[in-house]
Formats: C-alpha cells, sequence, structure tokens
C-alpha cells in the first residue's frame, strides 16, 4: 500500500479512531428519541459523522500525491511534557518554587543550546517575576514549599 | 559550582523555615484556641466566584480574618455540583486552618443525588454555625394568566404537561422546590434545565418558560421591578423583603419549607477549642447589624445556630429532599 | 427608553462624575490591571475581579464599578497582546487573533498587529459606548426575544463559518469541527444532569476548560513545532524577520477600515446577547472578512483584515455585554454575575430603575467607560515597542519563560493538577496537528459552539414538546438558519468545482 499523501492519510486514521472513541463511549449514554434527544443521541452521530469524514480523508491521502511528514521532536515532547507534568505534581507537592525551577530547567533543555550559567539565572529570574507578580501581586494561593 | 551553591542556599532556606514554621504549629497544639490562627486561613468555597455562596463566604471572611487577626482567602474550587470542593475540604488537615463554606447543596442535595460522592457530610466534617438562608421565590412571567398560587395550581391542573418551569440545573434546589409543589399541588409542570440561576432567570423574564422557583438573590430585584410577578415565598415565614408575598404554606400547603443555608465546616478532628472560638465569632458576625443588613440586601438573611443543631438539621433536610430526589427520578453521575 | 434630548444632559452629567480625580484614578487602575491581567495566559478577567472584589467593598459603588469595568474590557486589549507576539490566546475571543496575528509577528509586522489592534479595539470601543447610551434598553430587550431556538439557529450559523476559517482542505477543516464538538461534549450534559465523557474524573466534571484546549493546542503545540524546526534553524533567526516599521502603514489602515466597521456591528449584536459574547463576535468577523477580501488566500498568512476586524468585534462585544447585565440585571457570563454581585453587595439592583434612580452610575460607568478605552489605547501605543523589543529576546530564554507562565496560568483557574495533564495531551495533539495540516481555528471554534448548541437544541425540542418546525416558525430563527443553510450552498458550490479541477493535483497548498 502506497501511501502517496502522509499527511492526510494518518488525519484520517486520527479522525476515524476518534469517530469510534466516542461512539464506543456514547453506547453507555440513554440514546432517546429524536424528538427527545437522550445524552447520548448528539454523540454517537459526531462519532459516525466524523469516522464518515475520516474515511474519505484516509481515500484521499491514499489517492493523491502530499508532502511526507517529517520526524518528530520526541525529546523536545519528552522534555516539555515531563516538565509540565511535574510542575502540575509538585506545585501541591513539594511547591511553587521547585516546580517553576524544574519546569524551567527541563524547558531550556530541549532547545537546541543548553548554557548552565545562562539556564540558572534564567530560572532564578523567572521564579522571583512570577513569585512577584502572581503569589504576591495577584495574591494566588500557591504553596511555595512542601510544608504548610 | 553555580549549581551546587544554589541547592545549598535552597536547604538552608529550607532549615530556617522549616525552623521558624515549627514553634508556632507546635505551640498551637499545645496552648489550643489560645494561640490560633497562626497562619492564613484557607477558606474553600465549592462554588465559582461571583455567586451567592461566593459573595456571603467573602463577606463574612473578610470580616472573620479581621477578628482573628489572620487573613482569611477564599479558595474557589467549583465544579460537579459543589462536589470538587467539597471533597477537597473534607481531605484537608484538620488544624482549623481549613474551613468550607457548606450549604444544602453540598451537604444534603449533593450526597443524595449523585451515584457516588467522595465524601460523607455528617463523618468527615465538624458543623460550626450556619451564617446565612437565602429564600427561595416562585415567580412568573407577567403574561401567565395567574395572580396568586392558587390560580396557578389552577391554571397547571387544566393543562397538565403544558406549562414548563426553568430550573438552575438538574438536581439543583430551584428543581427541587418546584418538584415538590409539583407533587404537593398535583401539578405537571415540565422541568426544563438551565446552567445556572442567570440563564434560569433570562428565561423567564423573556417567556421561554412560564415560572421559576428561584433563588430570592437573583430573582429579587425583578420581582421588585415588576418584570416578573412573585406569588409565592418557600419559607415558612413571609420574607421581609416582600412583605405582600405569602408563603407557600400559607397559600394552602402548610410544612413546606425550602431555603438554601449556607454554615461553616471544619474537616473532621479540627480541635474543640478552634471550633468553639469560630463558633463565637462567626455567629456574633453574623448577627452584626450591618452585616444583617448586607445579607438583607441580597436576600438573604442571617441565621446562626449550634453544631448539635446543624447536625439535626441535616439529618431531616436529607429526609426531605431525599424523597423528592427519589420520586423525580434525578440521579447524577 | 431615554430619547435623544436627554441624551446630551445625560452624558454631561456622566462625564462629570467620570472625570472626577478619584474615578478617573480607579478608571486607570481597572484598565492597567486588566490589560496585564489579559497579557497572561490563562489568567482571565473572572479571576482579577475576583481578587479585587473584597477592595471594592469599601469603595463608593460608582468607583468600584468604573473599577471593575475597566478590568473586564481592558483584558481584550491585553489579550491581542500575546496573541499576536507569542500565539497564546490570553483570553477566548484572541484565538482569531492568533491566526493573522501571529504570523504578522513571524513576518516583522508585530508591529503594525499590535497597533490596528488597539486602534480597532479603541473605535469599538466607542461605537459600544455609544450604543448602550442611547439604545441600552431596546437592545436588551430584543436580546431577551432569544429563546433555545434562536440560540441554535445562531450557534449553527456560527460553526458553517467557522469552515470558512481554514484555509487548507475543506473535508478535513470539517472533520476538525467535528472533532471540537466532540471535545465540546465532556462534562456534565445540561438537559440530563449526566457526565459524558469524563472517565469518572471529577475534574472534567465541568467540562474541558477553554484555557486547557487553547494553551496546549496554540501555546503548548507551537512551541513543540517551533523545537523541531529549531533543530536545523539557529534559534536566533527563528522568530525575527526583519523588523519592519513599528506603526501601520497608510495601507494598512485603508485596508482596516472596513474590518473594523463591520466587525464593530458584529460585535455590537452579539455582545448583547448574553451568553454568546466576545468569542463568537470575533469568529464571525474573521469569516466575513475573508469572504469579502479582495485576496482571501492572504488570510492565515498575515492579512491585516484579519486582525483589524476580530479586535474590533470582540471588543465592542465586551463594552455591549453591559447591556444585558445594567438594563435588565441578567449577567450573560460568569465575569458578569461577579461584576453584578458586586453590584449587589453595594446595594444596587441592576435593572431598568438604575437609569432613573442612580443616573450618576449609570451615566458615569458610561462615560468612564469611553475615558478608559482611551487610556488603553494610550497606554498600549507607546508599549508595542517594548512588545516588539519582547521579540528579540532569543528563543531559547523565551520559550521556558512562556512554558513558566503557560503552567500558572492554567493551574490559577481550578487549581487542579488534571488541568496541567490535560494540556500535556492537548500540546500533543496541537503539535500532531501542525505536522498533519489540520488547523486548530475551527476546531476551537466548534468547542466552544457545540455544547452550546446542543444545549439549545435539545431545550428548543424539549419545550416545544418534540416539535421541529419551532425553527422556521419563529422568525429570528428562521432568519439564522436561512442564513446558515445559504452560508452553506456558497461554501460547497466552488468546492465541487474546485475538486474536479484538483483531483490529481496537491490536495491543498497551506
Amino acid at each position: 500500500m502506497n501511501i502517496k499523501g502522509q499527511e492526510d492519510f494518518w488525519a484520517g486514521v486520527m479522525f476515524i479512531s476518534f469517530g469510534a472513541l466516542a461512539i464506543y463511549l456514547s453506547i453507555d449514554y440513554p440514546y432517546g428519541t429524536g424528538a427527545r434527544m437522550g445524552p447520548g443521541y448528539f454523540p454517537t452521530w459526531l462519532g459516525i459523522i466524523m469516522a464518515l469524514l475520516g474515511l474519505g480523508i484516509v481515500v484521499s491521502g491514499l489517492r493523491v500525491e502530499g508532502p511526507k511528514v517529517h520526524r518528530f521532536a520526541f525529546k523536545a515532547i519528552l522534555l516539555l511534557g515531563a516538565g509540565f507534568i511535574f510542575f502540575g505534581w509538585a506545585i501541591d507537592h513539594i511547591g511553587f518554587v521547585a516546580a517553576t525551577v524544574v519546569l524551567t530547567i527541563l524547558s531550556a533543555a530541549a532547545g537546541r543550546e543548553f548554557r548552565y550559567k545562562e539556564v540558572i539565572i534564567m530560572a532564578i529570574c523567572l521564579l522571583i517575576g512570577t513569585w512577584a507578580l502572581f503569589i504576591k501581586g495577584l495574591e494566588l494561593p500557591f504553596p511555595l514549599f512542601w510544608w504548610r | 559550582m553555580v549549581m551546587q551553591n544554589k541547592v545549598a542556599g535552597a536547604v538552608m532556606g529550607a532549615l530556617l523555615a522549616a525552623a521558624g514554621l515549627m514553634p508556632a504549629s507546635a505551640g498551637a497544639q499545645a496552648a489550643g484556641a489560645q494561640a490560633y490562627p497562626t497562619k492564613p486561613i484557607r477558606l474553600i468555597v465549592a462554588f465559582p466566584a461571583g455567586g451567592s455562596t461566593d459573595i456571603i463566604a467573602r463577606l463574612v471572611g473578610q470580616r472573620l480574618g479581621e477578628k482573628l487577626g489572620q487573613q482569611v482567602i477564599v479558595d474557589n474550587r467549583g465544579g460537579a455540583g459543589g462536589t470538587i470542593g467539597t471533597e477537597i475540604a473534607a481531605q484537608a488537615t484538620p488544624d482549623g486552618h481549613t474551613l468550607t463554606m457548606g450549604t444544602t447543596s453540598t451537604h444534603v442535595i449533593a450526597p443524595a443525588a449523585y451515584a457516588k460522592v467522595n465524601y460523607d457530610p455528617v463523618k468527615d466534617f465538624e458543623p460550626i454555625t450556619l451564617v446565612a438562608s437565602t429564600p427561595y421565590l416562585l415567580v412568573l412571567n407577567p403574561g401567565v394568566k395567574a395572580n396568586n398560587l392558587k390560580e396557578f395550581v389552577a391554571l397547571a391542573k387544566s393543562q397538565p404537561g403544558k406549562l414548563n418551569f426553568a430550573s438552575a440545573g438538574t438536581g439543583s434546589t430551584t428543581q427541587l422546590a418546584m418538584e415538590m409543589l409539583n407533587r404537593a399541588a398535583g401539578m405537571d409542570i415540565v422541568h426544563i434545565p438551565y446552567n445556572g440561576n442567570g440563564p434560569a432567570g433570562a428565561a423567564v423574564l423573556g417567556g421561554q418558560v412560564q415560572a421559576l422557583f428561584g433563588s430570592m438573590p437573583a430573582v429579587l430585584p425583578h420581582a421588585q421591578a415588576g418584570r416578573l410577578r412573585a406569588i409565592a415565598v418557600g419559607t415558612s415565614k413571609r420574607s421581609p423583603a416582600l412583605p405582600n408575598v405569602p408563603t407557600v404554606a400559607e397559600s394552602g400547603y402548610p410544612g413546606f419549607e425550602v431555603s438554601l443555608w449556607l454554615g461553616f465546616f471544619a474537616p473532621k478532628g479540627t480541635p474543640k477549642p478552634v471550633l468553639a472560638k469560630l463558633q463565637t465569632e462567626l455567629t456574633a458576625i453574623a448577627n452584626s447589624p450591618d452585616m444583617k443588613a448586607q445579607f438583607e440586601k441580597n436576600g438573604a438573611s442571617a441565621v446562626t445556630n449550634t453544631p448539635a443543631e446543624m447536625g439535626q438539621l441535616m439529618k431531616s433536610e436529607l429526609d426531605k429532599y431525599g424523597k423528592v430526589i427519589k420520586a423525580a427520578g434525578i440521579v447524577l453521575k | 427608553m431615554e430619547s435623544f434630548t436627554s441624551l446630551l444632559p445625560n452624558l454631561a452629567l456622566g462625564f462629570q462624575t467620570a472625570v472626577s480625580l478619584q474615578n478617573l484614578t480607579y478608571c486607570f487602575i481597572g484598565v492597567f490591571v486588566g490589560t496585564l491581567v489579559g497579557v497572561l495566559p490563562g489568567i482571565g478577567p473572572l479571576a482579577a475581579i475576583a481578587m479585587l472584589l473584597p477592595a471594592t467593598f469599601n469603595l463608593p459603588p460608582v468607583g468600584a464599578l468604573i473599577m471593575l469595568a475597566g478590568i473586564y474590557y481592558g483584558t481584550q486589549y491585553g489579550g491581542s497582546t500575546t496573541s499576536i507576539l507569542v500565539n497564546l490566546p490570553g483570553e477566548s475571543a484572541s484565538v482569531v487573533t492568533c491566526i493573522d496575528g501571529y504570523q504578522m509577528a513571524k513576518n516583522g509586522r508585530a508591529g503594525p498587529a499590535l497597533a490596528i489592534a488597539a486602534i480597532g479595539s479603541f473605535f469599538a470601543g466607542t461605537v459600544g459606548t455609544i450604543l448602550i447610551a442611547l439604545f441600552g434598553p431596546p437592545l436588551a430587550e430584543i436580546a431577551l426575544k432569544f429563546g433555545a431556538p434562536e440560540y441554535f439557529s445562531l450557534m449553527s450559523m456560527g460553526l458553517i463559518a467557522s469552515a470558512v476559517l481554514a484555509s487548507g482542505s475543506m473535508m478535513k477543516a470539517i472533520a476538525m469541527i467535528f472533532l471540537g464538538l466532540l471535545f465540546g461534549i465532556v462534562g456534565t450534559d445540561v438537559n440530563s444532569g449526566m457526565s459524558r465523557f469524563t472517565f469518572g474524573m471529577s475534574g472534567l466534571a465541568d467540562g474541558l476548560s477553554f484555557v486547557v484546549v487553547a494553551m496546549g493546542l496554540f501555546g503548548f503545540g507551537e512551541i513543540l513545532s517551533n523545537l523541531e524546526k529549531g533543530q536545523e534553524v539557529s534559534s536566533r533567526e527563528l522568530l525575527t524577520k526583519k523588523i519592519d516599521h513599528l506603526y501601520p502603514t497608510w495601507q494598512d489602515l485603508k485596508l482596516s477600515i472596513g474590518p473594523i466597521l463591520r466587525g464593530t456591528s458584529i460585535g455590537a449584536f452579539f455582545g448583547t446577547l448574553p451568553g454568546a459574547g466576545p468569542t463568537i463576535s470575533a469568529f464571525s468577523s474573521y469569516a466575513l472578512e475573508k469572504k469579502m477580501a479582495k485576496h482571501p488566500e492572504e488570510f492565515g498568512k498575515g492579512a491585516i483584515q484579519g486582525v483589524a476586524g476580530p479586535e474590533a468585534a470582540n471588543n465592542a462585544a465586551a463594552q455591549c455585554a453591559f447591556i444585558p447585565t445594567l438594563t435588565l440585571g441578567i449577567p450573560g457570563s460568569g465575569t458578569m454575575a461577579l461584576i453584578l454581585g458586586a453590584l449587589t453587595i453595594q446595594g444596587i439592583a441592576p435593572g431598568p430603575q438604575v437609569m432613573t434612580q442612580r443616573p450618576e452610575l449609570f451615566w458615569g460607568l458610561i462615560a468612564s467607560m469611553w475615558i478608559g478605552n482611551a487610556m488603553l489605547v494610550i497606554l498600549n501605543l507607546p508599549l508595542i515597542g517594548l512588545w516588539v523589543k519582547l521579540l528579540s529576546v532569543p528563543y531559547r530564554i523565551l520559550f521556558p519563560s512562556i512554558m513558566v507562565f503557560m503552567a500558572i496560568g492554567v493551574y490559577s483557574v481550578n487549581n487542579l493538577d488534571l488541568d496541567i495533564y490535560m494540556t500535556v495531551f492537548f500540546g500533543l495533539m496541537g503539535y500532531v496537528f501542525v505536522k498533519l495540516k489540520c488547523e486548530p481555528a475551527p476546531l476551537i471554534l466548534a468547542f466552544v459552539l457545540g455544547p452550546l448548541m446542543e444545549e439549545n437544541l435539545r431545550r428548543a425540542l424539549l419545550i416545544s414538546r418534540g416539535d421541529p418546525t419551532v425553527f422556521f416558525t419563529r422568525p429570528i430563527s428562521a432568519v439564522f438558519l436561512g442564513l446558515t443553510i445559504l452560508l452553506l450552498v456558497v461554501m460547497i458550490l466552488p468546492n465541487i468545482r474546485k475538486k474536479r479541477d484538483v483531483a490529481f493535483r496537491e490536495p491543498d497548498a497551506a
């Protein structure tokens, strides 16, 4: 199977998957009737139509030439994702300070260049800046450290 | 090397801060209520900012902070009918520095209506005192041909299944109040849920629905302006804001009582001296003349009681609303 | 209704009230905080107003109202700044500004983009103020006539219009709309009380937060995409092409006049409707401008009309959102409900009596709205130079800062760690969308409109007891449905012809 248009092909696959997922989840919800629609009516139809659209896009991807999909930036995904997730966990468990600093460092690590001194200074500046702006200025209730 | 210095600095800071905090909290445990509060108090409000619960919480919280000498910070954790915030409050450290504003919705209705709720309103909380109660007002669109409750009931009975009423959402007190009336009077008015008191009010103002058993703060201005016709109030006594509007009980349904109460709760295990101190302060605040006036401007009234009375109230209301919820087939997941 | 004869003395009273030193100060504080909050991603006017609410208890009612209002429409100004500079919508309505505004910034034209956004917003704000003054109450009455069928037809029209937003493959755009609709389903269904697509997580019970989706798709996804490119291109070259003039050219201004006028009208109309608001105004304006432009293919690549129109629209909508709140006491959104709450605490019951009982409050507010808009333009225009300088910061320093601001912004909405994790998910999706050339704008619009559409469809059928003709028998609804069908036809026809031509060529050039 020669995939002529990779972008369309994979986009179509994605849409079909979401559509199928929607239909699967909606089976649990009462369907109702056309006049008195239940919570399952709308999502079921959305899923069906989307799966069909996805199919059409897949077909287009198989038949029409398109640009190739290049490599994914896995390193960036991993580092940024990890940093963000860490922030989400850390801010309530070990505090704003740790969360912000680690996020800064991990994010910076995803860039092409990583200069230690620069990153440390940036982390400190960001920490002080955001602390002043959000915690002191806007009085957001974020715990700074892990004790309360 | 920069890294090492930074780490060392952080550790030093941590030690110093921990040392600074420790005597204070140890003191609080030892001396009981005398040293309380030692840091800002977190008041969890399980509803979005701007709603009537939030406004009352902020009003009272500000005054409480002044009296106790520590800031009271309102933490809005809205969502899922008030269950998210209440769950967080139930799991908080019971040292008196986390409190929550509980209401009929969070501590009576949600446990009864939701299939699964991650807290027990009685076992996980220490009630402190009520501070306010807001009545519900039955209002009609002026185009509806009924001037009082009797006429309205007659109208509804003559057209079963034809009239509509708005509510602030499935499982909300606005729906339950109307369902109770439906059953008591033998009416069949169809429930049209909306997303909150604002849209529900707009719906009855615009004539999309005929009736709304609305929260007083939300509908009072419209009733006073004549844009909505108030035909009955749901409390057992008439409201001072609308002395000419009879209660539902007076209009032929004795014993009918629906209102939303708001009170302060602390997580289970909070030390008794702390609870007592809070009870004294909050009762004083709620009963102060200017706070009473503030509440009344919003259509609410100041109410205070004791923890024991709160427990009783929750029990009896759980029974009352539980019946309606079952009868109306309301199950929230 | 206040007639024209009493307009001048009323305005005089209003300006008298508004230019007192006290009220001017409150106005300034309000718009300043508003701009700041608008610039910060995630933190919206709701949070800012909630935070400043206790402070207003001790202020005189007029001053409090002026300040809170300033925050509200000030955030619209600030929101466009981050949208243009770093593709992060500060406010839901600013998403549209991201589409062309960010492209303009990438082309070195951030200055003109920011300037036109400010100018357009100021014009819209002025017009909005006049509209409130002249037609406030009657406009509000019309808004009340909008029931479930009308809202449904309106939303349908908006959804079809959003397909116009896409510059690439039509089928993919429509698929994105459906995907957006599906994301909109997540949460509690109003009509039945049942939770859908929440996987048992209580944090999703009230739906996906707009901030989460927007930050993820636009901010996070864009950063990932930039970093991927950055593997080959030096980070210094990434964002700063040659910076052109700081201010718009005559050509820019000429091109923007029409969009600003049209955008203002659209915004004024939608703003008055409770619940519709700035977002749908901005999207509709974009769609309209694209259809009316001489060179529609420029849209999506940095067309100034794509910034001028939507910015005027969202500001007009923000001003006119006060109409139902002030004249009827019906808040159109959560933020308005807060402001209403603040008023109630002050002892003022909004409604038609406000204009007669407390005229200095009503007219003072109106006058200060105009003053506030003027302050905002004066504040924002000189700042453009500063913002553009910010862009020249090396990307390797800029993007971690964006990450931190995004994280704080997202977390500040609900203090839920789940929101952060969901943002990562949408970040990944956003990146995948960029790689697969699926445009996020139609998805976000569908995400915002979808739930409203379904809710009103079912509600309309519930009230009409299952009678579908109600959408056509009610005049306003019929008009919008007619427009929807017209739009559909207008869209599909050229596409059918195009498909025959491009059957064996590249599917899209975007």
